[in-house]
């Protein structure tokens, strides 16, 4: 049989997959393999390498249009890949967490800028910030206040953002800023790509309490944005995070799946088996494989309809129980070795980026409370 | 099969389990069961039980299933079988055979002819006092053991029907509580608009659907592993949907008069079949501590 084209690869997930775990088998990205680095800036080099080699054989440029410098494919062929390096014990690198959820909506809504821009992201040279949280808009993210002010040809931002995912070293930022008055809630929110070495903006590190700097904080004092760095039009803002938080919903739960097969598998082959352990890698394996067929349907739906309905935030309570449960059951398992074990570093610093999971992307309230309101359609509840 | 055909087969299932329980097994025949199981069978399956245990059906239908993957002619199943000095008792779900009887007994794997006479029925006692199985006993030497038969198999396509069986139970449980409380009004406002009752609900609804979805995969896949996995989580979110159910119900929840201790005893009952939640869940990873690896199960 003769090879398939690029078109071919293109409009079918499948043969994606063929083609992707023939390259991998031959072993081209096996220095990844089982690779783990405790420094995160170190990580996402490292794992920028990798992106850069899977985007320069092939092999990852799919899952992105042609215009965006890439070789087309949709969603499923991200599913794909992130399938694909799991199986194979490879890391998947951080790029791809931001990627899934920025690139589509840059895509949709900035085109131009997608030609412009995405093809470095896509190839691992550099990593991009979302800032849309703000110390007093959590949860409540239509609250935000850090404020794009129109000037001549663009706009001045100020204002503060914090837990911005991988915010240092981002080249990037995607900002969700307010343009309509105070109490124009979600109707008044645009949003704009920024380089983060604009001047004004300033990038501060916050380590979790494993003292990785997995996230940042990002002030804004009179930054100059050009119009042409708008997404989408103006006050349109919050309909994009709405587009931008499907591929969220559709496939992390399908990436975290893939990777916490793994961890169990290593949790398994580092305890004793014990009838407890027996019991818990049991129940554990079933969040996981649940999850996993849960998020497939869901990534698959993503793929068929563009859109994800409110059923993926049991996804997202499916994964927080999922990756909670995973690394509590190291702790007790592990019992001393976690605590003090020479190497046990990557557990102890899995458990407390774990507990992030029911927090970051909606809080796991936000999502029973979407359960709640649109999928069970339970009596709202009552609000002063 | 169509969204159109799957609704049709649904309201058939509807109207046929209105039937007395002793004639289901001959008006499935008449549907072309069989036929339907091997062209369909997750939308078969998932239907007839989801269904069965919405109802609260009493048939022998999961003997039915267990029969025909066996592919042996048994007159009923005996369930959670032991052997012991030479005596295997073990669960008898359909009425005890008159005559001479031929059983299929999963727990041992093994097919057992029982001559008239042979056989020792007494009442058993049933958390679920809906139910009058039997406990039943018999020799061991009149087992023979079936070679050909594909008892995982068996087991595995027993496992997904009480998974559906219990999915719908959970569902079901689910469905009269938020009712209730959707309508049952304190401190001025429907008890399910308060925060701490409605989160409960979306916890055993996520529960109820990640054992649907890995049921899903269940069926999309020959490795029995997945049919056990999802019978093994059906169970553990029955429980949650039965303890959040009688929680919100308040007091009505705990009364013979209420229907719900009904789904709560089936849900509790069932999952003693063919492995409990407990019993498989240990088995699974005593199995992946075994090997070192989590198996995949579902592909895109
Ligand atoms: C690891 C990590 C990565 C992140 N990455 C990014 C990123 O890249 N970009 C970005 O913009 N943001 C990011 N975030 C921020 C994240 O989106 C917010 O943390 C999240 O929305 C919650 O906001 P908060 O932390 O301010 O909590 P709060 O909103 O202050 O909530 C505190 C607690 O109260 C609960 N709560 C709030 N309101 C209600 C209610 N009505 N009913 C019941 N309970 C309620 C919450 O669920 C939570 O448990 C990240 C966060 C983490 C932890």
């Amino acid at each position: 049989m003769s090879s398939p084209t690029q078109a071919e690869i293109a409009a079918d997930a499948d043969v994606y997959r063929t083609v992707l775990r023939e390259w991998l088998e031959e072993g081209h990205a096996d220095a990844w393999r089982d690779s783990y680095q405790y420094d995160i800036e170190a990580s996402i080099k490292n794992n920028g390498k990798l992106v850069k080699l899977l985007f320069e054989s092939g092999v990852g440029a799919y899952g992105w249009p042609v215009e965006a410098g890439a070789l087309g494919g949709g969603s499923l062929h991200l599913a794909t890949l992130f399938d694909e390096l799991s199986r194979r014990g490879i890391p998947i690198p951080e790029h791809y967490g931001v990627l899934t959820t920025l690139g589509p909506p840059l895509v949709r809504y900035a085109p131009e800028l997608a030609k412009l821009y995405l093809a470095a992201f896509l190839r691992g040279e550099e990593w991009w910030g979302q800032s849309f949280s703000e110390p007093e808009a959590g949860s409540d993210m239509a609250s935000l206040r850090c404020r794009a002010t129109p000037v001549d040809g663009g706009y001045r931002v100020n204002g503060q953002k914090i837990w911005t995912s991988h915010g240092v070293g981002a080249k990037k930022i995607v900002l969700l800023a307010r343009t309509g008055t105070p109490e124009s809630r979600h109707r008044g929110l645009t949003l704009f790509l920024i380089d983060s070495d604009t001047p004004g903006l300033e990038i501060r590190p916050i380590a979790l309490a494993n003292g990785r700097n997995e996230l940042a904080e990002v002030f804004f004092d009179d930054v100059f944005v050009p119009t042409e760095r708008r997404i989408g039009a103006e006050d349109e803002g919050w309909a994009i995070a709405m587009y931008l938080l499907q591929f969220e919903r559709g496939l992390w739960a399908w990436l975290r799946a893939g990777v916490l097969m793994n961890r169990l598998g290593e949790l398994a082959r580092t305890v004793e088996p014990t009838d407890a352990a027996k019991a818990r890698i049991g129940e554990l394996y079933l969040d996981v494989a649940a999850l996993r067929a849960r998020a497939a349907e869901t990534a698959k739906e993503l793929a068929d309809n563009g859109e994800v309905g409110p059923g993926a935030s049991v996804d997202k309570l499916l994964l927080g129980a999922a990756e909670v449960g995973m690394l509590n059951a190291a702790r007790e398992l592990l019992g001393d070795t976690f605590l003090y074990g020479d190497t046990a570093d990557r557990w102890r610093e899995e458990w407390w980026w774990s507990r992030t999971t029911t927090i970051y992307g909606g809080a796991a309230e936000a999502q029973r409370q979407i359960i709640a309101d649109r999928v069970l359609n339970l009596p709202k509840e009552p609000r002063k | 099969m169509t969204p159109d055909e799957t609704k049709e087969l649904r309201s058939t299932i509807t109207a046929l389990l209105e039937s007395p329980a002793g004639e289901i097994p001959a008006q499935l025949d008449e549907l072309g069961w069989e036929d339907l199981v091997a062209e369909e069978e997750e939308a078969a399956i998932t239907a007839l039980f989801s269904e069965h245990g919405r109802v609260l059906g009493t048939s022998t239908i999961l003997d039915g299933v267990l029969i025909s993957a066996l592919g042996v002619a048994a007159d009923a199943v005996i369930y959670n079988a032991v052997e012991s000095g030479g005596t295997i008792t073990g669960i008898l779900v359909a009425t005890a055979p008159e005559g001479d009887a031929v059983f299929a007994v999963p727990g041992l794997r093994t097919i057992a002819s029982v001559p008239a006479g042979g056989l020792t029925v007494s009442p058993l006692p049933n958390f679920d006092e809906d139910l009058s199985w039997s406990k039943v006993s018999f020799a061991a030497a009149s087992a023979v053991s079936s070679s050909d038969a594909d008892w995982e198999a068996a087991e595995a396509a027993g496992q997904r029907a009480l998974a559906a069986e219990i999915i719908g139970i959970a569902r079901e449980t689910l469905r009269l509580v938020m009712a209730y409380t959707s309508d049952r009004f304190q401190y001025g406002h429907p008890i399910a608009t308060f925060q701490s009752v409605r989160f409960r609900y979306s916890d055993a609804h996520s529960a109820n659907e990640a054992a649907a979805g890995l049921l899903h995969a269940a069926f999309s896949t020959d490795d029995v592993r997945a049919s056990r996995a999802a019978k093994a989580l059906a169970g553990r979110a029955a429980q949650l949907s039965a303890q959040h159910s009688i929680q919100t119900f308040g007091a009505i929840g705990s009364t013979k008069e209420h229907v719900l201790h009904h789904y709560v005893a089936r849900g509790a009952v069932l999952d003693s079949l063919l492995g409990s939640s407990r019993d498989l869940t240990s088995q699974i990873g005593a199995e992946i501590l075994e090997s070192g690896f989590a198996p995949i199960l579902t592909e895109l």
